[in-house]
């Protein structure tokens, strides 16, 4: 059933709306009156310690769970969890934390059965079992039992059969975790092709590296509730410092003096390896080149100089957060 | 090659069905398939031709005119000129179909059953279902998939015993289109059950031993009805002969009867089926009018099934059906039950003793049948926290609200159940039994009142096995009572009163004086307020807020 009338304005140009959506456990509220909006062909990754309601708020989204109180709306049509909205559920891919798959089937009759299952007729059909195999590198086990695979391959393969209708909405619960570092590396690759397609992908990871090069928006879970929600260049412009590091030929404590003379220069540390200090700098690109500039006109034998932003693991743990990897 | 052909093809009509057969149809299993069923064929064929006689000298149940040696139908036997053994040919052929018939019936029924609930629970533990559940396909194109695919062995195994099946049948001088029409009957039946073992394995929980017990109960059921219909004689003439009707092996009784040398066979002799009547309209006196009857209840039972599947199939922790569906499920099945009590006692004067039994039968299915509703329509704890905390509790919320506790409800159902069941006592008793009759009706109403108000409060208890805690308690409620006064030996004609607290205060309520009647009344009116009271207190405390909940157990007194 749709509620286009009813539902406000906004939810008609986002991928996702949610209006107080609210899930409760017994007394456990894992997730509280969040409203979360995804603009279409956006990657959204979602962040928070384990627990904080990530997994409940996507399984929600797409309809394994139902809410105790709230809505959601894809693409402005209201979700139901009843067989009453089949077009909106041909709309959305979900590949859970876990992955049964069906070791009985081989690789293409796996993918051909959910291919059915989203009604895709030949010879479209056949195309698409082509296509994803090919995007997720499996085209060589097409008529291997899924028994046989691995763990990455048979992740893949899961993420083969959630995006084999093409649907305009992805959500991915930790679908990295247990994945080697090439295994990781494959699946971010696939992403960014699926990101280049126009899919809106929201996904959860505990690896931020990762979120970091996928995301252009995120949101960070805590207890339930949605903290924060904004786009990552936004983040990065509030909350990320700049560091300058300056390495110098000569001793340090000729460029610490100097560096006294400077109000932009709130403090600094010195690094580990070599003759560095890493510098916390408030001011503009423009005024750290001028610093630059007055350090060799000060006679300071500068070996290197350059400038460094906070990593999103390091905004999280300076918001207060704790991250499990 | 053409077999996967062939899967392509019925997969593209259900993916469901492609998935099944995908993973079981390989020319291995189908060639295993033709030898298991050769196998049994061959040893139920040997086994009649054992029986054979082979000399004029012996004596055997098929053969022709000789006289008849000994109670059990056996024939002298005699012989031509050559020396060759005048047998009857149609009587052994038809036997054949008929012991294929039971064979073939009970290894659909039971096989089918046991595989359907096994691969469902599978696919529930494993976590596969829940992929299944999220694609845009109907609950219902899922469920037809598992019934044709799953069990396709069996079936194999059966379609390569029907060329016998109907040649023996043809053979035995049963005519082609009674065959068909049991097929059609059985085809069916087999839907019903199997859409009902679907839900069972949905709705129950419990693990691998979920497929033996709900194949042990048809089993059980389907034999013992089974029995009754191949070796009894009479019908039942009460609200057990809805429970007859659902074993299309009474089919079977037409066909039989069609072939020439029905009297001569063993079984099928029964010759009541024809006084079966429903509101006095007799549905079973004909093949086409009993094909009719079984097609229209397994219609109306695979519907009901398919509805309370596709609610599960989405919402696993929505309740069974709706309110709303369950008031219209219960004016059907009063009506189903009642049509079948109002037949006339069958061996005896329809005096008030042979209609009380009759009429306490049906009162104590429909007892069991609420309970059964107690279940289908109690929201999980879950949802009855949400709804106390989130809704608002109007009267209308009670009764028709999805989230809302079963206990009115079920007052309601108990209502329609007991209703009709009073309606049609009144009209066919004499006048001076209608008053007592009435009275104990209300009262069996009222007990069942209380026995949902003992389930429901047990379900909204904090506990875990609040579940079994409420079925305990139920149970203890209906069969305490009962165990103590007969172990008492409390005699309903002289101590009525302890029996109106039981499940079948009809027994009783004749002999008692109106005041007690109407004293019991006022006590279980009183009792059933006291319980809603306490119902509503626990609602009221399950969905307060955390600060609410602190703040009484600060004032509560310590002890």
């Amino acid at each position: 059933m749709t509620s286009k009338l009813a539902s406000p304005p906004v939810v008609d140009t986002m991928a996702i709306a949610t209006f107080n959506l609210t899930k409760q456990f017994d007394r456990h509220v894992a997730v509280n009156d969040v409203e979360l909006q995804v603009q279409p062909g956006e990657v959204y990754g979602l962040i928070g310690p384990n627990g904080a309601g990530k997994t409940t708020l996507i399984r929600m989204l797409a309809t394994a769970e139902e809410p105790t109180f709230g809505e959601i709306f894809i693409h402005g049509d209201r979700l139901m969890r009843d067989d009453s909205n089949p077009h909106l559920k041909q709309r959305l891919g979900y590949l859970p934390d876990d992955f049964p798959l069906y070791d009985d089937l081989t690789v293409w009759d796996y993918l051909d059965y959910f291919a059915r299952l989203y009604n895709l007729r030949q010879p479209r059909r056949r195309r698409r079992l082509g296509e994803v195999l090919e995007l997720v590198q499996l085209t060589h086990k097409r008529e291997d039992r899924i028994a046989t695979l691995s763990r990455g391959m048979k992740q893949r393969l899961s993420l083969a059969r959630t995006i084999i209708h093409e649907p305009l909405l992805l959500l991915l619960d930790e679908p990295v975790s247990g994945l080697d570092p090439i295994a990781r590396m494959q699946f971010r690759e696939i992403i960014k092709v699926l990101q280049e397609a126009g899919m809106t992908i929201l996904i959860s990871s505990h690896v931020l590296s990762d979120l970091a090069e996928l995301c252009s928006s995120v949101g960070i879970m805590e207890l339930g509730y949605l903290v924060e929600s904004t786009s990552l260049k936004d983040l990065y412009q509030r909350l990320s410092r700049q560091h300058l590091v300056i390495g110098t030929l000569a001793h340090l404590d000729a460029l610490e003096s100097e560096l006294r003379h400077y109000p932009l220069v709130r403090g600094w540390e010195k690094m580990q390896e070599g003759d560095r200090l890493k510098l916390e700098f408030d001011g503009t690109p423009e005024e750290s080149t001028t610093l630059l500039k007055n350090l060799i006109e000060a006679g300071i034998p500068v070996s290197e100089f350059s400038a460094k932003t906070e990593d999103l693991e390091s905004i999280f743990l300076k918001l207060g957060h704790q991250q499990t990897s | 090659m053409i077999l996967n052909q062939w899967i392509d093809q019925l997969g593209d009509w259900n993916p469901q069905l492609f998935r099944e057969l995908k993973g079981r149809l390989t020319v291995k299993s189908m060639a295993l398939m033709f030898l298991v069923s050769m196998v049994g064929q061959s040893l139920v064929y040997m086994n009649f031709e054992s029986s054979l006689p082979y000399s004029e000298n012996s004596a055997s149940h098929y053969c022709l005119g000789g006289s008849n040696v000994n109670l059990s139908s056996n024939y002298a036997c005699s012989a031509d000129a050559a020396g060759n053994v005048a047998l009857n040919w149609p009587l052994w052929w038809a036997e054949i179909f008929l012991t294929l018939s039971l064979i073939g019936f009970f290894v659909l029924l039971l096989g089918g059953t046991y595989l359907l609930i096994q691969d469902l629970t599978k696919e529930q533990k494993q976590g596969t279902l829940n992929f299944v559940t999220l694609s845009p396909q109907s609950a219902t194109a899922i469920a037809l998939g598992k019934i044709l695919g799953v069990p396709i062995w069996i079936y194999g195994c059966i379609a390569c015993a029907l060329p016998l099946h109907l040649w023996s049948g043809i053979r035995g001088g049963i005519p082609v289109y009674l065959i068909l029409m049991f097929y059609v009957v059985t085809a069916t039946c087999l839907l019903f059950f199997y859409g009902g073992a679907l839900l069972f394995a949905l709705v129950s929980g419990g693990g691998a031993s979920k497929a033996w017990l709900g194949t042990g109960v048809l089993f059980y059921a389907s034999g013992m009805t089974t029995l009754l219909i191949i070796h009894e004689r009479i019908h039942l003439a009460n609200v057990m002969d809805g429970v007859l009707l659902l074993n299309p092996i009474h089919m079977l009784v037409f066909l039989a009867r069609s072939s020439p040398v029905t009297e001569k066979m063993y079984w099928f002799q029964s010759d009541s089926f024809g006084d079966m009547s429903f509101f006095g309209v007799p549905i079973v006196g004909g093949a086409a009018i009993a094909t009719l009857s079984h097609l229209v209840i397994y219609g109306i039972g695979t519907y009901w099934f398919a509805q309370a599947f596709k609610r599960k199939f989405h919402n696993a922790h929505s309740t069974l059906i709706t309110k709303k569906q369950s008031y219209i499920l219960t004016i059907l099945l009063t009506v189903f039950a009642v049509g079948f009590t109002v037949q006339e006692p069958y061996q005896y004067s329809s005096d008030y003793n042979n209609w009380l039994l009759n009429f306490t039968l049906v009162s104590i299915c429909a007892i069991f049948y609420l309970l059964i509703l107690i279940a289908a329509l109690s929201p999980s704890y879950q949802s009855i926290q949400d709804w106390s905390r989130y809704h608002n509790h109007k009267p209308k919320e009670w009764i028709w609200g999805e989230r809302s506790p079963a206990f009115w409800a079920i007052a309601l159902n108990g209502l329609i159940c007991f209703s009709g069941v009073a309606i049609a006592g009144m009209i066919v008793m004499e006048a001076p039994y209608r008053l007592p009759f009435f009275l104990g009706t209300v009262m069996q109403l009222l007990v069942v009142m209380l026995l949902a108000g003992i389930g429901q409060s047990m379900l909204l208890r904090k506990t875990k096995k609040r579940g079994r805690l409420a079925t305990a308690s139920v149970l203890a409620g209906i069969f305490l009572p009962l165990m103590v006064l007969a172990i008492e030996q409390t005699n309903p004609e002289f101590y009525a009163a302890p029996w109106f607290w039981t499940v079948t205060p009809l027994i009783a309520v004749k002999s008692a004086s109106i005041s007690t009647v109407i004293a019991t009344i006022i006590g279980q009116t009183a009792a059933i307020a006291a319980m809603n009271q306490l119902i509503q207190q626990r609602i009221k405390r399950i969905g307060s807020s955390e600060l609410r909940q602190l703040i009484d157990a600060q004032h509560q007194p310590t002890t």
